[in-house]
Order: C-alpha cells, then sequence, then structure tokens
C-alpha cells in the first residue's frame, strides 16, 4: 500500500494553488464578513434545540415546584392536625376535655394568632401576640385561650389586629387552683412560659407536678382552663414561712403561629 | 473518504466543537478537528485532495474565529503533509506520529493563541497535545498489528 507518488511540478503547481486558494478564501470571508455571519448562523442553529430543552426544563421545574407546593401544602395541614392533636393528648393527660364548647357561660369568637412580639418575648418585659378576629369593639378585656389552655387577656386593637398580653407577661395577673384545693394567685415572671405566686400557708397541698387551672375568680379568665405545671418550688429567706411556686405554662406562642385561638366574650 | 464524508465529520465535529466551547470543555478536551483528521489519516487508505484539507479548514474557521487562519493553515499543513509523503501515516514509527502531533497541536494552538490571546490558549495547549498523543498512543497500540498485516 504506496502513496501515490507527486512529481515535483505537481507539488509546486499544488502549494502555489493551495497558497492562491486559502488567499481567495481569506479574501472572501473578510469582504462578505463570514466569519460574523457564520458564527450567528451556528449559534442560531443552536439556540433552537436549547430553548427547546430550556423550556422543557422550565416545564419539569413548574410542575415539580407545583408538586412542592401541594406537598408543602399537605404538610402545613398535617402538622396543624399534629399540633391540635397533641393539645388534645395534653388535655387529656390533664384530665380536661379538649373542647371550646364546654365553657358554655361565654360567648366564644375564633381568632387566630397572626404576630408575635418575639424581640420583647426574649428579651424584655412585654410578653404580647397579636391575633386576627372578626370582633371590632374591644374595648373591655376578653380571656383568650387555646383549645382548653389559657393565653392571656386582650389588652387593645392596633389596626385589625387584637394585642393579646399574655399570661407570663409581668403585668399580668391570673387566679389558679390546683386539683387539691390550693388556691393563688399567680403573676407572669417575664420569663418565657412562666408564672408565679406565692404560698405562705404550711398546710397548703401541692407538688411539683402539678396541673394548675383557672378559679375563675378574676372576672375574666373561664373557670376551668388549663394554665400549666408546677416546675419548681423555692423556700424563701426571712422568718416566716413563705414558698414560691414556679409554674410552667402550656401555651407556647413559637409554636402557635396562625393557630385558632378562642377569644371568650 | 469520500470529499463529502469529510465535510460531513468536519460539520459533525464543528457541532460538537460548539458544544464543548459552550460548556467550557473545550479546554480540558483534545483538539476534535485534530482528531478527526487522525482517525481520517489512519482509518482511510486514500486522502483527500489538499484543497479539500483547506476548505475544511476555512469552514472551521468562520465558524469559530474572527478571521480566517488557525484552522485553515494547519489543515493546508495537515493536507500537504498527508499528500506529499512517501509513506503512509500509519507506516511511521510511533515516536514520529507522536512528534509530529505535538508539532501541529502546538502550532495549531499558537495560531489560536495569535488570534485570542495566548492566556486563552495557554492550558489548553498542553493538555490538548498530551491528550491527543494519549488517544493517538492508544489507538496505535489497538491498531498496529491490523495495519502491520495490510500494509
Amino acid at each position: 500500500m504506496q502513496v501515490k507518488k507527486l512529481s515535483l511540478r505537481d507539488k509546486i503547481e499544488t502549494l502555489i494553488f493551495s497558497i492562491i486558494l486559502i488567499c481567495s478564501l481569506s479574501y472572501l470571508a473578510y469582504f462578505s464578513d463570514l466569519n460574523k455571519k457564520s458564527k450567528r448562523f451556528l449559534e442560531m442553529l443552536f439556540s433552537f434545540p436549547s430553548e427547546l430543552i430550556n423550556a422543557a426544563l422550565e416545564n419539569v421545574r413548574e410542575f415539580e415546584n407545583k408538586k412542592i407546593f401541594e406537598l408543602e401544602d399537605r404538610i402545613i395541614l398535617l402538622e396543624s392536625d399534629i399540633y391540635e392533636k397533641n393539645l388534645e393528648i395534653l388535655a387529656l393527660e390533664n384530665k380536661r376535655n379538649f373542647s371550646i364548647n364546654n365553657i358554655t357561660r361565654f360567648n366564644n369568637v375564633q381568632a387566630y394568632m397572626s404576630g408575635f412580639d418575639q424581640t420583647n418575648y426574649t428579651c424584655c418585659r412585654k410578653h404580647r401576640i397579636y391575633v386576627s378576629t372578626d370582633i371590632d369593639n374591644m374595648d373591655t378585656p376578653r380571656a383568650v385561650s387555646q383549645g382548653s389552655f389559657i393565653v392571656g387577656r386582650t389588652s387593645s386593637t392596633i389596626f385589625n389586629e387584637v394585642e393579646v398580653r399574655l399570661v407570663s407577661d409581668p403585668e399580668e395577673f391570673i387566679s389558679i387552683k390546683n386539683s387539691l384545693g390550693f388556691f393563688c394567685i399567680a403573676r407572669g415572671t417575664a420569663m418565657a412560659q412562666e408564672i408565679s405566686c406565692d404560698n405562705e400557708s404550711k398546710t397548703s397541698k401541692y407538688a411539683v407536678g402539678d396541673t394548675f387551672f383557672t378559679t375563675g375568680f378574676d372576672g375574666i379568665y373561664p373557670e376551668g382552663q388549663i394554665v400549666g405545671r408546677l416546675i419548681k418550688v423555692t423556700e424563701n429567706d426571712g422568718p416566716n414561712f413563705k414558698q414560691s411556686l414556679y409554674i410552667r405554662l402550656f401555651f407556647n406562642p413559637y409554636n402557635s403561629m396562625n393557630k385558632q385561638l378562642v377569644i371568650h366574650e | 473518504m469520500s470529499n463529502l464524508n469529510f465535510f460531513i465529520t468536519t460539520f459533525i465535529c464543528i457541532c460538537l466543537n460548539y458544544f464543548l466551547l459552550s460548556t467550557n470543555l473545550w479546554f480540558f478536551f483534545p483538539d476534535v478537528f485534530l482528531l478527526n483528521v487522525l482517525f481520517l489519516a489512519s482509518t482511510y487508505t486514500t486522502y483527500p485532495k489538499v484543497y479539500f484539507f483547506i476548505l475544511n479548514g476555512f469552514f472551521i474557521d468562520i465558524f469559530f474565529h474572527e478571521i480566517v487562519g488557525p484552522y485553515t493553515i494547519t489543515y493546508f499543513i495537515i493536507g500537504i503533509f498527508l499528500t506529499f509523503s512517501l509513506v503512509r501515516w500509519v507506516q511511521r514509527s510511533l515516536l514520529i506520529q507522536f512528534a509530529l502531533i505535538a508539532v501541529i497541536s502546538l502550532l495549531l494552538n499558537a495560531l489560536i493563541g495569535a488570534l485570542e490571546g495566548f492566556a486563552f490558549v495557554q492550558n489548553r495547549a498542553a493538555m490538548s497535545t498530551i491528550l491527543l498523543g494519549i488517544i493517538w498512543v492508544l489507538i496505535f497500540l489497538y491498531q498496529r498489528d491490523k495495519w502491520l498485516k495490510n500494509i
């Protein structure tokens, strides 16, 4: 298999014609701006499939986003269900019925927690949440609860929202009792989910772990609502017997955004 | 190889090169046009005329460069070498083949560098040359016995 041998004349001819061809092609390309046109043509040629691919990918992305949104909605619904079931379990654990209808003396209005002053809640002595409701006139303070769990009392209306002072706010007082017949007036400690009350009687019966309920004596909170659980008892210094009871509230504002609340009229 | 096939394979290579450029893989890939010529030189018994090499190089240049030059000149040299050579490409020793591939690849990258800026092909010149060499060594080792039988 040998290559065809070219004569010197053929080689020179080929070289000369090749150089002429290169020069002519260069001139042609320069004269007709062929390079730019060809580049553009190539871009257009490939832009069509890439546009198709992009459109297909966009469709796939939209479909995925739609699915994600659907799943997220479902997750939110399930979380909400779980949250309410947990409340129900908690209420049952504390031997109360998770039903807003058991408070017959009050007209209950549904509301939703629409805002939470988180900064003041964590740092300062102002524990407030905001609820959205249909009630226009909110002149008198009303109790707010979440199922069987007490939340706080309404204080004022700001724009379309009602400001609710939580029980843990240091300005808030609430009359509570346990199942053993111990009564006291508790006050917010300005700590998250915590209230405290003092006891000066040695005969009083309570123990860490006791659940406390509202007495209804304050005229604002309906009787029998669950307040919290006794977590700590401290002995105060001084000549007289005095103990401070710290009660952990069941209502947690962090978990309650957009959750249903009840305003007791 | 027929002239038409030569043009078709060059056009396929143009598409592939465009894809490589648009995905930035071009810098880490052997030059597809030189690879095409390598396959052409090692697969077919007859080569197209020099003029067709020049035309193919011209087509590549108008698609990828501002002026006609790098590929036209490189293809012209390849065409001249393959046509004027007294022995076939596959009959040469591996060392010579490797040296010629390196020279052509570096020349091509130098011409591209002269047009686009040498920083553009700084790493690619070495990378492309080495990869072309490796590919050719693999082809050579795989096909050598078959070529020897046919020679």
